[in-house]
Formats: C-alpha cells, structure tokens, sequence
C-alpha cells in the first residue's frame, strides 16, 4: 500500500540516480575527447594548447555532465513524471483499486460517503494481496543501458588520460619547474639544452670560452673576467616564456633568435647575482639564485730590484750614479710605464722642490708564467701574463743636484685596460746626497735638529709669558691684561698660520670659539669635510632636522655655517670620504696612539694648545696658558723632527694680515645666543648591518636548537626592508671586496629571504650562520651608548637601617 | 646520672624525694628477701629466682620515677650519593651501609631527622643547595648533624671559575675571567682559547692547571650572543667547551648638563657624542663676565623655549648628570651651592672637570662643603696612561701634576694605580672629580671608542638612577644550568606587570610572580625547565605617554653538562665548608629517651610472675 503511495517519490528518485549516471558518462566522455585532441595537437608539435591543461581537462568534464543534466531535466521524461500519470499508470496495472487511485490519494473529508466506503474496500483488498509496484514498471522510465554507457566512457578516459601522462607532452606538466631544474635532469634536457658563452673583452686576448650544460646547476655559476659578455642560449622544443633576472638590474626577457632557440646577454662589469624564470610562474617563490662571479683586472704590480731601501745616502765626496731595476708584470698587458721624480733642494724655509717625469732607460720581456690553461676560477693563483724589467740609470750631476739635494721617486704603471686603465705608483724612494752639515744627524730620513726659523715664534711667545709672569706685581692691572691679550693676539696669529695648512683656513681674523674649531664662512664646506670625516669614522653620526641659529653668533659660525650647508654630521660623509679630502685620517692613521709620530697629528695636537694658551692669555691668566703654550712647542719641535718630505706640505707663505682686522678686545657686540639643534640616529651601512645582525642573533638563538619544531617564521615588514637595504649595501660592496665568492652567497640566500618572506629556519639552517659570520666579522666595534643606571632594591635591613639613621 | 656511657638517667621528681624512696624500696625488699628465705630455704634455686624479681621489680618499680636517655648509635648515619656516581658506584655497593639515590634536596630533608650523621657520597651539595635543606629540615637537626665525606667523585677537569657580565650596554666590553681545575696529574700546558659568535678565534692564552686567564672583546651589535671559551691540550684537543652567553642592549637616553665658564675641547666632543646617541645635552657656557650662551641639544624648540627661562634648581632636578668646570664651580653663590648639594643629595650625578687651582688650598666653600680638603698627592707626571673598568690606554693623555690618594674610590687611575678620577657618594647622589679634561684627544686622535667607553662608564657610575626594572641573576658566580630550578628576581618590577616567558622552542609560558623575602621592591619568577637555549623574558612598561610597551629581557641556560668542573667545585667547596663547620658539632650528642609504658609493662609482668608463684607454689 505505502509503496503504491510513493511511488511518485520513487520515481523521481530513480529518475535522477539514472540520469546522474548518464552525466558522468558523458562528461568522462568529454574527458576523453579533450584528452585525445591534446595527444593529437602534441603529436604534432602543437604543444601551447598544454600548458595548464590539467583545468581545460576539469572542465570539459564539467561541460559535458552538467549539459546533459540540463538537457535531460529540462526535457520531457521530467515533466511526465506527473502525479495524473502515475495514477493513470496504477489504475492500469492495479486491477484491485477498480480505478480509483485518484481516491487513494484525495483528502478524505473531501470524500463523499460512497468514495470513503471504495477507499476502505480498496485498502482491504490492498493489504490483503501485498500488491507492490516498481518505479521501473512506469512505461515513461528511460533506464536505456546508463550504467553502461557511463562505464564505457570512464574506461576510456582512464586509457586516455594514461596515455596522456605516459606518452603525452611532459614538460606541460613540468611548466612550474625552475628552469635550470629541467636542464639539471636527463629528460627534461629533451626540452630545454642551456648553453652558456663567455666572451672576454678583447684587451685581454682570452679566448671565449663555451659552457654545455648538462648535468649540474652548478655550471649556471659564472666565473668570467671583468667586462666580459655573457650568453645563454636555450633551446627548447617549446615556447618557454624565459628572462633573465640580473640582481639590481632591470630584468630582460629572452629573445627567440632562430626557431625553438631563445637567447639573452649580460656584460659582467661587477660581480652579482642572477637567476632565469618562466614568464607563467612570475610569483613562484621557489627561484634559485646563480652567481657571476668576476676576475677583477688587476692592475700592475711593481717590484723595484734596486735601490732596495727606502732612503740611500751618498757621501759629499761621491759622485753618485744609481742603477735602478724595476720589475712591472700585470695579467693582460702594460700601456705606459714612467718616473715621476721630485729633486729637493735648499733647506728650511728656503727648500724648494722640481717635478720631473723620466722614462726608463731599457725594458727586457721576462719569460711569463702564463694564465692561458689556469684555473679562472683561482684568482689567487692567476699568474701574470707579461712580466718586464725595466732600468734607469740615474746621474746626480746629469740631473743637477748638488750634495745635500735629494731626490724622490716613484715609479708608474699603466695597464691597457681601456676607459679607466690601471694604475699602480710604487712606494717612494729617495736619493740623498749628504752634504757634510749633514752627516750624523740624519737616520732613515728623520731630521733630529732641522728648525726652521718660522717655528720660533712659539718659543718667543713662551718667554715672553714668563717674563709677563714673573713683571706681574710691577704691573698694573690694565698693564698686565694688555700685555696678557697682545700675547694672546700672538698666539692666535701663529694657530691661524699652522692651521692653514692642516685643513683649518680663515678668511678674516675673527677669533673661532676653541669647540667650533676655525671656519671658513664663504667656504665652509671644506671645513665639513675635516669635521664629518671624524664623525663618519665613527659610523653614528646624525643631521641636524631643525635648524635654529642665531645669526649673530658670531663667536660660533662654525655650527652656523653646519647648519646652513649640509649639518652636523650629515649624511653625505659618503661623497665627502669619496672626493673630498678628509683631515681626519691623519689623526686616525697615525698619531700619539700608534706610536708612529705622525707630522700632521703633532701639528694639529700642537694647535690645540696653542687655543687653550690663547684662551687663557685673552681672560689674562698667563700662569694658565703657560702650560699649554710649552705643549704646543713640544708637539711642533717633534712634527719638525719627521722627514723632510713632510716640509713640503707644513712649508707656507704666511697670509697678509691688517692691523683692523685682528681683535680689538671690544665685548659691546657679542651677544648671548640660544642654540637649538637636533640630532637624528644615523642610517649608514654600519648601523644598517647591526640592526640586521641584531634581528638575526634572536631569530637563530630561538631557532637554533629546535629548528625542527618551528615552522619557518615569516619575516615582519622592517625586517623585510633591513634585509632589502642590507642586500644593496653588499651588492655595492661587491664592486671592492675580495671575499666576492662569501659576498655571493650570502646575497643569494638574502635575495631568497626577500622573495619568501621568511627567515630560513627550517629548509637551511646553515644560511643563517652564514649570513650572521659576513656580517659580524664586516661590523667594526661599535661607539658606546650611554647608559643611565638602574635603582637597586635594597636590602631590607640596610634599608630599615637607613630608616633608623635618617633624621 | 651516667650509666656505661650509653644512658643517661634523671629524677622525674625531686632527687631528694626519689632517694628516700630508693631508701624504702630498698629496705622493702630487704624485708621481703628475708621472708622468702624463710619460706623458701630448703629450695634455694627457687628462692634466688624470687628475690631476684623482687629486687628487678623495685628497680623497675624506681624506674618509674625516671627519666631514661639512651645515646644514638654511631652507625645510625644517612648516607647519599649526592652528584653522578660514575666509577664510585661499584665501591659503594661493596659497602655494608644502605645508601640513598635521593633524587631532591627535599628528599634529603625529610629523611635527616632520623639520623645523626650524614655521609655524602659524590660532590655535595652547592650552597644554595644547602641553604635550601636548612630550610626544608628542622634547624636543629642539620646543625646537630656530623656530616662527613663518603666515596669522593671523580673530578672533572675544565674550568672551575667562569666569571663575565650577563648584560651589557652596546659599546662595554666583555670581560671574561676563567680558572683552570687543579690537576694532580702533571703541570701540562694548556692553550685557553676565545671564540666569537661566528666562530672566529679571538685570542688564545697558555695556562697551566690552576691558573686564572681572563679575555676581553666587544659585541659588535646588540642582540643575544653566545662566545665559546674552550681548553685544548699539547695535542691539539678539545678537552672541553663551553658557552659563554651574553645579552647586549641599546643604551638610554641621558639628560646632561654642562655649565662651563669657558668653552673646551673636552665638553665639545662630550656633547657631540651625547647629542649623536640620542641624549638630551644642555650646555651653558660663559662667554664674558655677565654673558652665557645657551645650547640644546635633541629638543623640541618649545621644551628649548624653556630651558631658557629654567632656573638653576629646575635645570638640576631636571639633569642626571651635571658636568661642570672647576672655575665654574668655584664661582657659585651661596644660593647656588645649597642648591646643588641637595639636588646631589636627592640623586643628582656631577663630574667636576679639574684645573690646576684645584690642586692648592685654599679651596672655595663649595668643595670643602663637598668633598673636605681633597686628599692629593703631587706628582711629575704630566701624561697619565689611564685605566677604567678593564681598559688601559696605550698612549698618555695630559693630566694635571696631582692623583688623588684614596685607593678606594678612585674609578680612573694612571699606570701607576693613582687616581685621576675620585668617586663619592653624596646622599642618594654621587659626586667625581677629575684630574685630566684631555679625554677628548682620544677622539682627535681616533680612538673614538676609548672615548665613548670612558664617557658610557662615567655616566654608568655616576648618573641619577632611573627607576626601570633591572633584572637580577641571583648569584652571578652560578652557571644557570638545566639542572636546577630557575629562579630569576628582579628590581623595580610592578606587581600589576604581566610576565611572559617565550621558552627555546617558542612556547609562551604565563609567570606567578611574588615578592622576594629580603629585598624590598624586589620581585620574583621561578619555574622548572629542563630545556637548554635562549629564553625571552617579556612584560609591558608603560613610558610618560602611558603607551604600553613591551620589554624583554633574555638570558641562556646551559644544559646539565656544561660546566660540570665549575659545579662540582662550587659543590665541594660548599661542602667542606659545611663539614668544617659541623665538625666542631662533635660534642653535642643525640639522646634517644626509653618510653614509660615499656618500664610500666615490665613491672606488670614482674608482679604477675611474683603472684602466680604466690599464688602456685605459696603453699608449700
């Protein structure tokens, strides 16, 4: 009975299970055809179609099993499968009901008494047969063969698709693969054959040299001399799509030269990295980094034979003829050689120098120790390809020096590299020719007791101190001051000479306060340069943000002049390291530190207390300046007892100075000035590298050990800009390095850290020690930041007692 | 009352009492000896049987009225192995003794009230260690206790004293002093070797056993950093390895103040420095009598607005470090010196550059009031090689021709250990005068460095201190290893501040904090860990804003191999001291008193016999 009276439901549902059957059948059908056309269009080389055709393949199965659902639902076995039919159907095949379906499935109280009194007979007679009906027994089901319909287009799309996969186009299927992975296994160096050409430049007469790539990445890794040209050529079967991705260069797509053949070239002027990347997969994060590295052209290398020392001396009675040797080799070949010589004549204030350029006598070929056949890759084992020796005979009397003249000369070559060649300047010889005043009281090149007359001027100003000193109680008060402060005006006019030329110029003889140290108002620039080269070395140095001076500072132009220019401690010390000449490496090569007394510290140590003398002349304490006035003449005494070649850089000619402009003593004008300024944390390359080199000491000391348990972190937004500015830095540094190979690597794992985003913990845990050794060992020691102390907790009895003895 | 030397009997009543009734029991059973005879002389053997119970029961009886005390055995002794046995396992087990494997201190304790003697087996325990069992077992008992060495370990060779500054300041050296164990075995040669982070050798030292080398070098950059100290033979081989783990940290801001009453060299490339780092400078210099010019340096121009206006007082309650010229000083009004003195008394640092007036009385009112008649010594030397902290220049700075004599408070000294910079406590604050204002030439001259590392140490020592939150090792001779409980404490911690741990394997662990028992406004965190590595100790500190922030702080524990030389010397040593001291314990004896119910027993059971013989045998 219930089955009679879902039978509706039944059929609907059975309906659908046979249609969905039919559908997948189809759409495997479908499947089968795209699958055929693709072994079709590949077969004969029509490969575009593949790529990505695992989704053309869902697809077409899709089209094919919703279209015939849609087609079927839409259609008319649907719409018969209507109630009246179904009760058509059951009064023909159910003789019991006696016609009356219709009244088997009304409401009952719209029955009339005879219809109810039908259904009760119906029903009886129903239970008592078991009557049961099967959906399939309506003549309007279509079962027509489904299952095996579907059956037969899934096994064919089975056999298709393995067919596919066995015989069809592989590299479709390969398409996200790195590049220089196909070529790196055997069959995918069926689609993609790399070749690589090194062409060196044609100074350099290297042959070019052909890299197959067959088997290793590792020979996308170039070794090649500086300015080479670098080729690859692909060949593949297929449009590959490929470019080129040079570091710091814009990215260049590869050219299809000939069919199937795509070719891109690079010329090597610094060492760098690159990797090659499919067009399609432009967001893959999975590149793999190769380097170029580069054969620097060295320039010449000098070795002077003889003379062998530094200084050699002739006697007067001598007349000295020198046999000079020099031995020139460099790796590619030599444009110029040449002497540059300077004679020194006279002495003290009264020396004068001449310049001379000399060519060599005669030059002999040395038998080369070859590079042709050595190992590129070993720079360090790179042997010169020309290698001469070269003489001079010099004749003192020929080149008109007389005894106590001496003469300097360093020896030039040039190599023949074009644009910007080589250069090399040997190390200084001198020649002297001792006249007899002389002897003994020179050793290597120290004068002991050469003073020339200028410097005296500081002793006369020390006597004349303690002569004030000692006529103090004779004289008056304003007696003693004026004395006190022409001797100051002294001092100061003697600073100002000194300073001159050590990089401290004047325009005016308007006194400097001893902090700013001495300005030149219209030129105040090259004083930046002497003050940032300090700040600079110590990698913190800061900008002034907001400028705020008063204009009548007359006593601190200096920090006026900082400001207006560039500021304090600006962050151009680069270009003022690179082309300005900065005064304080004489301080930092060498000075009382080191041990070796450099002229130039001396000198510049000796002015400082030549300030501090004036400072206490000018508030009229001569007791005070006195000390510092002795100092000044005992670091000019020992500047004066270096060699003689340093004469010609203190030797001056003292700046005219009028009477109006030196200071007068009047204080009316000088004002009280309120100086504001600001210093911003500088960003160089140092404070760059430490920051980083911070981040990555707590990143490894959590990931060192349990590398395994954490996930690779991802790198948050400053991390990520430190890690592109610390690529910049090195990539810049690669230009000079020697340690291009360390360089290298460590920018291909920071080039992979910034494509990914995350801190290699997991997939390397060596990058980061790797990382962390180049820039630790590239990281000088840091200035030291002050540091307020911390409060302490008391002990509680100490405390208590404290308590107790507090009144 | 002694008996044999093993009991100890007393009177419960008054003595005088007890022999009065020892008197009577006497007589007593003298009477009844005589009527058992009487009744039992013709069976002696029974009759001696008699009048002995009757004479043991009155002793039982008198018994009663005393207190007995019987002396704890000599072999009554715990004994413990206390550290990895190792080659002593197989002696201990010849011996005839239990011995205990106690895996905790606690464990120890509880045991140790049964005993009068412990015997250690191993290497001890550390101090802490003991100092925990004094507290965990009854007082009395552990100083009653005679403790003494059992199977002595074998000693580890390495270092056996490691000393270096957990945290340092960007710019501060590290020092690290080392000792080598002392070796029986020969008088070999060691080579001490010092590695950077990245594996560079820094410097190598010989040493033989026994001998203390120290190193010194600088982090180039902040950050949590792990040097390695390692011992190598004649051989070339690594004997041992160990980590030497140091956290560097930025700086701070400092408020400084330089009045002068003339401009210098010396405070010019100060500020530079100052103002370079990020601190706040004034400097107000004097250019004539009644002139003054003013700088500010790293301020807003509303805040150098007001410095302007700033009276004295303000401008040294503001500062926390005042640098002034003698000069200067010198020339303060009376107004101005009170002012100062207190400011230094509430906390105020200041660093007096001295010139050569300082170096003859008289002095002015403001030194005296200071520091007294400062104590110097003239000399000759004008150049001083100067030395601070580990440093030493290797070239002179001129100085003027006077040291201070105090061995004491000297921070700077020349070559010749005689000070150019004394240090004073003043208050709360602290008080310098220094000999040389030629500091700068270290800058002039490129040592940058020296100059930032003097001037970074004179701030450290003198400064007002801040009220930042400064975490405390609680011992720094002690190697923080996974073997022991970690305990951290630290200084100006608010209760209300939540503590997070992030662990080595990056798991994030919620601290309890409570307040250290001897130390006010102290803090504590202590938690169990057995995992070697980096640990990151965070919490939010609000600054003037009110914007929370967080801070962390980090710190490496060693796993329970490293410095295992160190521990067990910490351990021994710790040790004998205890053994020493309770050695002197020997006189002292533990009674163990004999229980009443047992006397009562006995006296039941003698009456019970002396009844049923009565009672049996009374007839014949």
């Amino acid at each position: 009975m219930s089955n009679i009276l879902n039978l509706l439901q039944e059929a609907k549902k059975q309906w659908w299970q046979s249609r969905l059957l039919v559908a997948l059948g189809v759409g495997f059908g479908a499947l089968s055809v795209f699958l055929l056309a693709v072994i079709v269009l590949a077969l004969f080389g029509l490969s575009r179609l593949a790529d990505g055709n695992h989704l053309w393949g869902i697809l077409a199965f899709c089209v094919g099993f919703f279209a015939y659902l849609l087609y079927q639902r839409l259609g008319n076995s649907w719409a018969s499968l209507s109630q009246q039919n179904v009760l058509n159907h059951i009064n023909r095949t159910v003789p019991t009901i006696a016609e009356s379906a219709e009244l088997l499935f009304a409401s009952s109280s719209l029955l009339t008494p005879m219809q109810s009194l039908q259904v009760q007979t119906i029903q009886k007679k129903l239970a008592a047969q078991n009557i049961s009906l099967d959906a399939k027994s309506l003549h309007f089901y279509e079962s027509n063969g489904a299952a095996k319909g579907a059956g037969v287009s899934f096994v064919v799309a089975i056999a298709l698709l393995v067919i596919f996969i066995f015989i069809g186009p592989q590299p479709h299927l390969q398409s996200n693969q790195d590049p220089m992975n196909e070529a790196s296994t055997t069959s995918a160096n069926q689609y993609i054959q790399w070749q690589i050409r090194v062409i060196p430049p044609a100074y350099t007469q290297l042959p070019e040299r052909r890299i197959a790539v067959d088997s290793t990445k590792e020979q996308f890794n170039i070794n090649a001399p500086e300015g080479a040209s670098i080729e690859w050529t692909a060949n593949a079967q297929f449009t590959p799509s490929l470019r080129l991705n040079i570091s710091q260069q814009t990215p260049q797509d590869f050219i299809e030269i000939d069919a199937n053949t795509y070719f891109a070239s690079f010329v090597l002027n610094a060492p760098t990295l690159y990797s090659i990347s499919h067009l399609a997969q432009l967001n893959d994060k999975t590149v793999e980094f190769y380097t170029l590295s580069m054969l620097r052209d060295q320039p010449p290398n000098i070795e002077i034979e003889t003379p062998k020392a530094t200084v050699t001396e002739f006697k007067r009675s001598d007349q000295p003829v020198v046999n000079t040797h020099v031995f020139i080799s460099d790796d590619y070949g030599l444009s110029d050689v040449f002497i540059s010589a300077s004679i020194a004549k006279g002495s003290g204030e009264a020396v004068k120098f001449r310049d001379e350029v000399f060519k060599f006598d005669s030059s002999d070929d040395i038998p080369a120790l070859v590079l042709e056949g050595a190992d590129l890759k070993d720079q360090s084992k790179r042997a010169a390809k020309l290698m001469r020796r070269y003489s001079k005979k010099w004749t003192f009397a020929e080149l008109g020096m007389e005894p106590g003249d001496e003469l300097y000369f360093t020896v030039n070559a040039v190599d023949n590299r074009p644009n910007t060649p080589g250069v090399t300047v040997s190390q200084t010889k001198i020649l002297k020719w001792l006249d007899d005043d002389d002897i003994g009281i020179t050793s290597e090149g120290i004068l002991m007791d050469f003073i020339p007359e200028y410097f005296k001027s500081q002793r006369q100003i020390i006597i004349e101190t303690i002569e004030l000193i000692e006529r103090e109680p004779l004289l008056t008060e304003d007696e003693f001051e004026e004395t006190s402060r022409e001797l100051a005006i002294a001092q100061s006019d003697l600073k100002l000479r000194y300073g001159q030329y050590l990089g401290d110029e004047f325009e005016t003889g308007v006194m400097q306060t001893m902090e700013a140290g001495p300005t030149v108002p219209g030129d105040s620039s090259h004083d930046h340069e002497h003050e940032h080269g300090e700040e600079e070395d110590e990698n913190e140095s800061g900008k002034v943000a907001t400028p705020n001076n008063d204009a009548h500072d007359h006593g601190h132009t200096h920090e006026q002049s900082n400001n207006i220019d560039t500021g304090v401690n600006s962050g151009f010390d680069d270009i003022i390291d690179k082309f300005g000449h900065n005064h304080g490496e004489a301080d930092s090569g060498a000075g009382p530190k080191t041990g070796q007394l450099n002229p130039r510290a001396l000198m510049k140590l000796s002015i400082q207390n030549m300030w501090q003398a004036e400072l206490f002349l000018h508030l009229s304490e001569p007791q005070s300046a006195l000390p510092y006035e002795q100092e000044a003449l005992d670091y000019l005494n020992r500047a004066r007892k270096a060699e003689r070649v340093y004469v010609k850089r203190l030797g001056f000619k003292p700046p005219p100075v009028s009477e109006d402009r030196r200071y007068e003593g009047e204080l009316d004008d000088i004002l009280q000035p309120n100086i504001q300024q600001s210093f911003e944390l500088a960003q160089n390359s140092a404070a760059i590298k430490r920051r980083f080199l911070s981040l990555l000491s707590q990143v490894s000391a959590s990931a060192s050990a349990y590398a395994e348990q954490i996930n690779a972190e991802q790198m948050d937004a400053d991390a990520i800009a430190l890690n592109q500015q610390v690529i910049g830095l090195l990539n810049s540094e690669l230009v000079q390095s020697d340690k291009t190979a360390e360089l290298l690597a460590v920018l291909a794992i920071l080039e992979r850290m910034n494509i990914e985003k995350k801190w290699p913990t997991k997939d390397c845990e060596a990058c980061l020690s790797k990382v962390k050794s180049l820039l630790w060992e590239g990281v000088s020691n840091p200035i030291a930041q002050p540091k307020t102390p911390t409060k302490h907790a008391e002990h509680k009895l100490v405390e208590a007692y404290q308590r107790a003895m507090l009144p | 009352m002694m008996i044999l030397n093993k009991f100890y009997l007393y009177p419960k009543i008054e003595p005088s009492l007890f022999w009065l009734l020892v008197g009577v029991v006497f007589i007593t059973l003298l009477v009844n000896s005589f009527y058992v005879y009487k009744r039992l002389q013709t069976r002696k053997i029974r009759c001696a049987v008699v009048i002995g119970l009757n004479f043991l029961m009155g002793t039982v009886f008198l018994s009663v009225f005393l207190q007995i005390a019987v002396k704890q055995y000599f072999d009554e002794s715990l004994h413990i192995v206390s550290a990895e046995i190792g080659d002593i396992a197989s002696e201990l087990t010849n011996e005839d003794h239990l011995v205990d494997y106690p895996a905790s201190v606690a464990e120890v304790a509880k045991r140790l009230n049964n005993y009068n003697e412990l015997v250690i087996h191993g290497d001890g325990f550390s101090e802490y260690q003991w100092q925990q069992l004094n507290a965990l077992s009854n007082n009395s008992s552990l100083s009653n206790l005679t403790i003494t060495q059992g199977q002595v370990s074998t000693t580890h060779f390495g270092f056996t004293k490691a000393l270096w500054q957990r945290q340092l300041t960007i710019g501060e050296s590290l020092d690290l002093l080392v000792g080598l164990s002392v070796s029986d075995a020969s008088s070999a040669l060691y080579e001490v070797r010092f590695y950077d982070p990245a594996n560079n050798l820094l410097d190598i030292k010989k040493a033989r056993a026994g001998d203390e080398v120290s190193f010194t070098t600088q982090p180039p950059s902040q950050g949590q950093w792990l040097y390695r100290v390692a011992i190598f033979d004649n051989n070339d081989t690594n004997l041992v390895s160990e980590n030497i783990s140091v956290e560097v940290k930025p700086g701070s801001q400092t408020q400084v103040l330089i009045v002068q009453s003339a401009p210098s060299f010396e405070t010019r490339h100060l500020q530079n420095w100052l103002a370079n780092q990020g601190s706040q400078v004034r400097v107000v210099t004097q250019i004539s009598q009644s002139k003054f010019k003013q700088q500010a340096l790293n301020v807003s121009p509303e805040q150098a607005a007001q410095w302007e206006a700033m009276r004295w007082e303000q401008s040294l309650s503001w500062a926390e470090l005042l640098i002034i010229d003698y000069r200067f000083l010198s020339q303060l009004s009376a107004q101005q010196q009170s002012i100062l003195i207190e400011a230094i008394k509430s906390g105020l640092g200041i660093y007096v550059v001295a010139n050569s007036d300082f170096l003859k009385a008289p002095y002015p009112s403001i030194v005296t009031s200071l520091i007294g008649a400062p104590e110097l010594i003239n000399t000759d030397e004008k150049g001083a090689l100067v030395r601070f902290n580990s440093l030493v220049t290797k070239d002179p700075i001129a100085a003027l021709g006077a040291r201070f004599k105090s061995s004491i408070n000297n921070i700077v000294v020349d070559e010749n250990q005689q000070g150019l910079v004394n240090l004073m406590s003043l208050g709360q604050g602290k008080l310098a005068f220094a000999l040389s204002q030629n500091t700068h030439n270290w800058r002039i001259s490129g040592d940058r460095q020296l100059h930032s590392q003097y001037w970074q140490m004179i701030i450290k020592k003198l400064a007002r201190a801040n009220q930042d939150v400064q975490w405390q090792l609680v011992n720094e001779r002690l190697i923080d290893t996974t073997q022991t409980p970690l305990k951290l404490c630290a200084d100006n911690l608010q209760q209300t501040q939540d503590l997070v741990l992030k662990t080595p394997k990056n798991e994030r662990i919620e601290l309890e904090q409570f307040a250290d028992a001897l130390y006010e406004n102290r803090r504590c965190v202590a938690l169990q860990t057995e995992t070697s590595g980096w640990y990151q100790l965070s919490y939010f500190s609000s600054d003037e804003t009110n914007t929370k922030q967080e801070v962390s702080t980090a710190f490496y524990r060693d796993d329970k191999h490293s410095f295992k030389a160190l521990n067990q010397y910490n351990k021994r040593h710790a040790s004998d001291n205890r053994m020493q001291t309770s050695q002197t314990n020997n006189g002292v004896i533990n009674w163990r008193l004999m229980p009443d119910w047992a006397r009562f027993f006995a006296l039941v059971v003698l009456a019970s016999f002396l009844w049923l013989e009565q009672r049996l045998f009374g007839n014949e």
